[in-house]
């Protein structure tokens, strides 16, 4: 039985696609918790309290690399076949909500900007100081996504009925 | 409703990204102008008044990133570019994490009155705990004010008397004119009046960087 996963980075055009996501992605997580630096230098700095954080910051990364990347095969897959398949859909669902985890950070910088306050600022701070768990939570909810892709069995599609990107037939 | 909040975050990071950190300074009338205010008035300033760079920090007490930096970069900074005589760092206050760092500011403010701002802005970053958790409540900081011996009747009277509302008030307007959008965000200006903006908790480094570019361009 070959694992969904494995079998999704031996194709080239796969693996760019995460590629982009990995770096899409991480660039993104790695500036809004200000471990990259674009002014007034290019900068990476971690500070020693804050290990724990660039660790999540890793592993979410590279957990969402893998669902997405595997989910959107899985969807692609699924249509060629026309067969029925949640877990493409559910792993896409999964990162999306995992990968939304950063939203919080937007609400205090909107607030300090002095565009909202308020109800709403106190719910960016609050989530801010939560910021550990709440990347726990995401890093749990991709875990389980990618074990559930990985043990799929329903979008195992015959090799024969395998698509590329461009064509989707 | 989570795809969107994605979507924002994707464009609001693309901004932040492709978007100088202070675009007030882009202008050269505005940016001389917001210069002078940065300078204005007599804030809590260490350091030599001869110094070629001024270093304005615009930050609260109860901000996590704030602490941070305090507790591993601000000593170093100090060491390397304020007791040489580089450059002096300027206190400014944007207090938005709630009530208690508006408090944090006042009784920074009262001991001010009695010479002891830079021993009380150290005492309230050592002590810094969760935001709005009540470390920076108001009996707190009359705690920190007998820590460090203030005559208690002098602290208690400019510390209840709100007579340091306005300049905290002057001070967070001036923080949304400059373009401050996180904190703890550093002004530093130099000798001919350019500006460079260190926004974020950046390392030591950074500001030794700048201060050289000012100082040496």
């Amino acid at each position: 039985m070959v694992s969904p996963i494995l079998d999704t980075f031996r194709d080239a055009k796969y693996v760019m696609l995460a590629i982009s996501i990995l770096v899409g992605y991480g660039l993104m997580l790695l500036f809004l918790d200000q471990f990259l630096f674009f002014t007034p230098f290019f900068t990476f700095y971690v500070p020693t309290s804050a290990v724990v954080g660039l660790v999540l910051d890793l592993i979410l990364t590279a957990l969402i690399t893998i669902v997405l990347t595997v989910s959107a095969r899985q969807i692609l897959l699924q249509r060629a076949a026309g067969g029925a398949c949640k877990t493409g859909a559910l792993g896409i669902i999964a990162a999306v909500a995992a990968a939304a985890c950063p939203c919080y950070y937007l609400i205090p910088l909107l607030a300090v900007a002095g565009t909202v306050g308020g109800a709403v600022g106190a719910v960016g701070i609050l989530l801010n100081i939560f910021q550990v768990p709440i990347k726990v939570v995401a890093t749990l909810i991709l875990i389980f996504a990618t074990y559930k892709l990985d043990r799929s069995g329903l979008c195992r599609i015959r090799p024969i009925r395998e698509v590329s990107f461009e064509t989707g037939s | 409703m989570v795809i969107l909040l994605m979507v924002v975050v994707f464009a609001y990071a693309g901004w932040r990204l492709i978007t100088p950190a202070s675009p007030s300074f882009s202008n050269t009338s505005s940016a001389f102008s917001l210069v002078s205010s940065l300078l204005a008035g007599s804030p809590p300033t260490l350091g030599s008044a001869k110094a070629l760079v001024t270093i304005v920090e615009f930050g609260d007490y109860q901000c996590p990133t704030c602490g941070g930096w305090y507790k591993t970069q601000e000593a170093s900074v100090i060491q390397n570019l304020v007791d040489v005589g580089k450059a002096k760092l300027v206190w400014r206050d944007f207090d938005y994490f709630g009530p208690d760092s508006v408090s944090a500011s006042q009784a920074a403010y009262a001991a001010r009155e009695q010479g002891k701002f830079w021993q009380f802005h150290d005492l309230l970053f050592q002590n810094q705990q969760s935001p709005n958790s009540g470390w920076a409540g108001r009996q707190n900081l009359v705690r920190f004010a007998e820590q460090l011996g203030l005559n208690m009747t002098r602290f208690n009277r400019d510390f209840n008397s709100g007579k340091y509302d306005a300049l905290i008030n002057s001070n967070h307007s001036l923080g949304v004119q400059a373009g401050v959008s996180e904190t703890p965000t550093f002004f530093l200006i130099g000798p001919n009046g350019k500006v460079i903006t260190i926004a974020g908790g950046q390392s030591e480094t950074v500001f030794l960087q700048a201060v050289a570019q000012l100082t040496n361009g």
